[in-house]
C-alpha cells in the first residue's frame, strides 16, 4: 500500500506511486509514533516506515516547494532531513543523518515533490505502524484557486430568487414575537428616559391634548350634525382612531431607516421594524383612551353597551394600518423623497377621512344611472376602512346603535387586500433593505 | 436536497453584487447617471463582490475569513446570516445562527446595561428566559458590575464593546459567526474574548470568523479562507493559507512604497555569516548598497518582518553618511526567527532627528526565506504577536 490516505484526501490522482517508496508499517511501535507526533500536532495521517535516506538535493533557497509531502519526526529539536510540517526540505546537501530513533511520514498533499531531492536516513528505523486508526483525519488540503476557472457571470440557473411566502413568514414572524416585544420595550423606555415625570407623559400628553381641544371646540360653533352629541365627544373619538393611524404610519414608515445600525447587522424578520412601532403606538393610543374616558365623565354620559363591538373596528384599522406601514417603510427605505411626502400626504388625509365630519355625508344610495344605485359608503369603506371605522365606534360607543354592516363588511375586506399587499410588497423589497440602508 | 447535521455550512456558487453608486436615487445623480449611460456604453452600474465561492464547514470546525479591507468577508459572513441575500447560488447553515457582526449596533445608548442586555439578547436571537439565566455570567464576564445600572451613553466605547461581546459569547448557536470584534477593548479582555472563542469552539460551535489579525486567526481557527477581489484564492489549513496571504500582502506593500527618498538602494543581500542556508540562531550578514547625493549624518534602520510593515524587530545604527555609492554591511549575531518567509525592510532618516522627509522613506528591499524548526503554537486561544524563536533546553523534574 503505497497511497496514502492523506494523499487521497487532497486529491491526488488515484493509482499515483510515492516517490519514497515507502512502505506503511505494521507491528509494534505505533504508540510511541502516535505520542510523538502529537507532540508535534499531528492529528491522523499514516506512519510509514521510511526507507534509509540521506539528504542529496537539498533545498534551493528561497524557493518556496509547498508541495513536498513528508513529515519526519526525530527526538532532538532540529529534524533531520525533513521537516515537521511538510512544507520544506531542510537541510544542508550532502548532510548525513546518523542514529535516528524513529521516524514517522505521513502523507500530506498529492503534488509531486521537488525534482533532484532525495533523502536517505542511515541505520534502521524501528517499525511504526498507522497513525490514522484511532485518530480521524483531520489534514485539511489546501486549495489554490484557478482564477482563469471562475466565469465572468454566474451561471443563469443558480440566479437568486428571493421566494415569497406569506405563510411561512408569518410562522418566522411568530417564532420571532419576542424581539418585536424587546425591541417595543426599547422604544417605549426611552420615549420617557431622562424625562423628570418619565412615563406619567404617557397619560399627561393625551390629558394636555384634550385640554385645548375642549377648550378651542366648545367655543366653536356646532358645525357638522352629530346626533345629539357634544362635539368635542363626537371629534375626539374620531382623532383617536385617526392618530393611531397616522402615527403608526409615520413612525413605522420611517422605522427601517430608524432602525438602521440593526437592519444591517442582525438576521431577525424585517417587519419586526414597523410591527414594533405599531405596537408602541397601539399602546399609547391605549392611554389616549383616559382622557376619552373623562370626557365622558364632564358631558355626563356614558358609554353604551354597544361598545363591546369596538375591538372588532380595531382589528379592521390595525389590519389596515399595517398593511400600509409595511409598504411605506420598505419604498421609503428605498426612496427617501416618500419621507418628506409623506406627512403631507397624511395631513391631507385627516380631511378625506370622517374625523372631524360626519360619514352620513357620503350618500348610501347614489343614483349612478337609471335604476342602478351604489352604495358610496361601502365603496369609499373598500378604500379607506377608517371611514367606515369611526363611523361604527361613534354608532356603538357613543349613540348605542348597531354598526352598519355594508360599509363595515367592505372594509373589512379592504383591509384584508391592504395587508396582504402590503406584506406582499414589503418581502418583495427585503431582499434590498440591507444593501441600500 | 440532503438535511445537513446541526452546525454545517455549504455555501455553494455564491455570487453577489453590489450597485456601485449608492446615491443613485437622487434625482440629479440619476441624471449624471443616464449622461454617463450615454456616454459610457456597457459600463455597468454595479460591480461583482462575490464570485463563484464555494467552501463547506462540518460541525464544529472553525473557519477564519482572511483578505484585505473590501474583498468581501463581511458580505459572505452577511449572506450567511440573512442579512442580505446572494445574486446566485446557494448558502445552507444548518441550525441556529449566532451572528456578531457588529459589537455595538445593537446597543441603545439611552438605555443602561441591564436592559441593553435583555434588548441586544433578544436581538441575536436569545429568548427572555436565557438571557435572564445567563445574565451575571454575562455582567461578570463584561466585567461591568459597578455600571450595569447606568445609561450606556456614559460607558466609555471599550465599555460598550465588551457589555456587546459579552452578550454574544454567551449565545449558543450552532453556528457562531464573529466579524473583526476583537479590535475591541484592553489586550486583557482580548484575551480573554479569544479563551472565549477558544470555549465556544471546543464546545462543539461551528465558528466562522472573520478578521484582519493574523495572529488571533492563527490562534482561534483550523481552516482558513482567503478571499481577494471577491473570489477565494485558496483554502485550506490555516497556516498554510496565511502564510499565502502574508506573500501577497507583502508583494503589494512593495508595489505601494514606491515614494522614493534621496537615496537609492543598489543592491541588498541578507544571507547566512557562514555562506550556508538561513537557519534560526545562525549569524546573519545584511548588506546594502546604496547611493546618497550628499554626506550627512543619517540614522540607519533595518527590520524584518512578516507580510506587513509592522517590523518584529528593528536595529538602527548613527553615522556618517558618505557621498555617492557606499555599502552598509550589518552583521546579526543571532537570527531569531523561525521557519518561514520574511522581509527585509529599511530606511534612512536624517540624525539628529529633524522634521525633513526620510533620506529614504521605511520600504522592503528583499524577501528571504528561514530554515529551521517551525514556530511554536502558543497555548490554545492565545495569539503570539510576532513569530520569534527562541533556542532553548527544557528541563522538567
Amino acid at each position: 500500500m503505497a497511497e496514502s490516505k492523506g494523499g487521497q484526501a487532497a486529491g491526488a490522482g488515484s493509482g499515483r506511486t510515492d516517490p519514497y517508496d515507502l512502505q506503511p508499517l505494521a507491528g509494534e511501535g505505533l504508540q510511541m509514533a502516535a505520542q510523538v507526533a502529537g507532540q508535534f500536532g499531528i492529528r491522523g495521517g499514516h506512519v510509514y516506515q521510511a526507507p534509509p535516506m540521506e539528504i542529496d538535493g537539498g533545498n534551493p533557497v528561497g524557493t518556496r516547494c509547498l508541495p513536498v509531502v513528508h513529515s519526519g519526526i526525530v527526538p532532538g529539536r532540529v529534524p533531520i532531513g525533513v521537516d515537521l510540517r511538510f512544507h520544506h526540505l531542510t537541510g544542508k546537501s550532502g548532510a548525513e543523518v546518523s542514529n535516528p530513533t524513529m521516524a514517522a511520514v505521513a502523507l500530506r498533499t498529492g503534488k509531486q515533490p521537488l525534482p533532484g531531492i532525495s533523502c536517505r536516513l542511515k541505520g534502521g528505523l524501528p517499525p511504526m505502524t498507522d497513525l490514522a486508526v484511532d485518530q480521524p483525519d483531520n489534514n485539511v488540503p489546501l486549495i489554490v484557486t484557478d482564477l482563469a476557472s471562475i466565469p465572468a457571470e454566474p451561471p443563469a440557473d443558480i440566479l437568486y430568487v428571493h421566494k415569497v411566502s406569506l405563510m411561512a413568514s408569518l410562522k418566522t414572524l411568530w417564532a420571532h414575537r419576542e424581539i418585536m416585544y424587546t425591541l417595543a420595550e426599547r422604544d417605549f423606555r426611552v420615549q420617557y428616559k431622562q424625562a423628570v415625570l418619565g412615563a406619567a407623559w404617557a397619560v399627561l400628553s393625551p390629558v394636555a391634548t384634550l385640554v385645548i381641544f375642549v377648550v378651542v371646540f366648545s367655543r366653536l360653533k356646532q358645525a357638522f350634525p352629530t346626533s345629539g352629541i357634544p362635539y368635542p365627544l363626537y371629534a375626539f373619538v374620531g382623532i383617536l382612531c385617526w392618530t393611531f393611524f397616522a402615527q403608526a404610519l409615520g413612525n413605522g414608515g420611517s422605522s427601517l431607516l430608524a432602525n438602521k445600525a440593526l437592519l444591517a447587522k442582525t438576521q431577525f424578520p424585517r417587519e419586526c421594524f414597523p410591527l414594533e412601532t405599531m405596537l408602541v403606538t397601539a399602546v399609547n393610543t391605549m392611554l389616549s383612551w383616559i382622557p376619552l374616558a373623562l370626557l365622558f365623565v364632564i358631558f355626563g354620559r356614558a358609554p353604551r353597551l354597544a361598545t363591546l363591538w369596538v375591538p372588532l373596528f380595531m382589528l379592521i384599522e390595525v389590519l389596515f394600518a399595517a398593511g400600509i406601514t409595511l409598504a411605506v417603510s420598505s419604498l421609503i427605505i428605498q426612496m427617501r423623497d416618500l419621507q418628506q411626502v409623506l406627512p403631507i400626504i397624511v395631513s391631507l388625509g385627516i380631511f378625506m377621512t370622517p374625523v372631524i365630519w360626519p360619514f352620513s355625508y357620503i350618500p348610501t344610495a347614489y343614483h349612478l344611472f337609471g335604476d342602478v344605485t351604489v352604495n358610496l359608503q361601502a365603496v369609499y369603506g373598500f378604500f379607506n376602512p377608517l371611514g367606515p371605522v369611526i363611523n361604527s365606534v361613534r354608532q356603538t360607543m357613543l349613540l348605542g346603535l348597531n354598526p352598519s354592516w355594508w360599509p363595515l363588511t367592505t372594509a373589512f375586506i379592504g383591509s384584508l387586500c391592504y395587508i396582504t399587499l402590503g406584506y406582499k410588497i414589503f418581502k418583495r423589497y427585503e431582499v434590498n433593505f440591507a444593501d441600500i440602508a | 436536497m440532503p438535511t445537513l447535521p446541526n452546525g454545517s455550512v455549504q455555501v455553494e456558487q455564491v455570487w453577489k453584487k453590489f450597485r456601485s453608486d449608492k446615491t443613485a436615487p437622487l434625482f440629479y445623480d440619476q441624471i449624471t447617471r443616464l449622461s454617463k449611460r450615454v456616454t459610457e456604453r456597457g459600463k455597468p452600474g454595479w460591480r461583482w463582490v462575490l464570485k463563484d465561492v464555494n467552501f463547506e464547514v462540518a460541525p464544529g470546525e472553525s473557519l477564519a475569513l482572511i483578505g484585505v479591507n473590501g474583498s468581501g468577508k463581511t458580505t459572505l459572513l452577511k449572506i450567511l446570516s440573512q442579512v442580505t441575500f446572494q445574486s446566485a447560488g446557494r448558502c445552507t447553515v444548518a441550525g441556529r445562527i449566532g451572528a456578531l457582526l457588529s459589537v455595538t449596533s445593537g446597543l441603545h445608548p439611552d438605555l443602561n446595561g441591564r436592559e441593553n442586555i435583555y434588548l441586544y439578547g433578544a436581538v441575536l436571537g436569545m429568548s427572555r428566559e436565557d438571557i435572564r439565566r445567563k445574565f451575571d455570567t454575562i455582567v461578570e464576564f463584561a466585567e461591568l458590575e459597578d455600571a450595569i445600572d447606568r445609561q450606556i451613553k456614559f460607558y466609555s466605547m471599550g465599555m460598550q464593546m465588551r457589555l456587546g461581546f459579552s452578550i454574544a459569547a454567551f449565545l449558543e448557536p450552532d453556528v457562531l459567526l464573529v466579524d473583526e470584534v476583537l479590535a475591541v477593548g484592553d489586550a486583557n479582555f482580548q484575551q480573554k474574548c479569544l479563551r472565549r472563542i477558544g470555549e465556544i469552539v471546543r464546545d462543539g460551535t461551528t465558528l466562522l470568523y472573520v478578521s484582519h489579525d493574523l495572529a488571533s486567526v492563527e490562534a482561534s481557527c483550523d481552516r482558513a479562507v482567503w478571499l481577494s477581489d471577491s473570489v477565494v484564492r485558496a483554502s485550506g489549513p490555516t497556516k498554510d493559507v496565511v502564510t499565502m496571504y502574508r506573500t501577497a500582502v507583502e508583494q503589494s506593500s512593495t508595489l505601494l512604497s514606491t515614494k522614493d527618498g534621496v537615496v537609492r538602494v543598489v543592491k541588498a543581500e541578507l544571507h547566512a555569516a557562514d555562506g550556508g542556508q538561513l537557519r534560526s540562531e545562525c549569524e546573519v550578514e545584511v548588506r546594502l548598497v546604496l547611493n546618497a547625493p550628499e554626506r550627512c549624518m543619517a540614522s540607519f534602520f533595518i527590520g524584518i518582518s512578516q507580510g506587513t510593515a509592522f517590523p518584529m524587530f528593528v536595529i538602527d545604527h548613527q553615522g556618517t553618511m558618505p557621498e555617492g555609492d557606499f555599502e552598509i554591511v550589518c552583521k546579526l549575531g543571532y537570527l531569531p526567527l523561525p521557519k518561514g518567509h520574511y522581509s527585509l525592510w529599511t530606511a534612512i532618516t536624517g540624525f539628529p532627528k529633524g522634521k525633513k522627509d526620510p533620506y529614504l522613506p521605511w520600504q522592503p528591499v528583499i524577501s528571504f526565506e528561514a530554515f529551521g524548526p517551525d514556530r511554536m503554537e502558543p497555548p490554545e486561544g492565545v495569539m503570539a504577536l510576532s513569530p520569534v524563536y527562541v533556542g532553548a533546553a527544557w528541563t522538567v523534574s
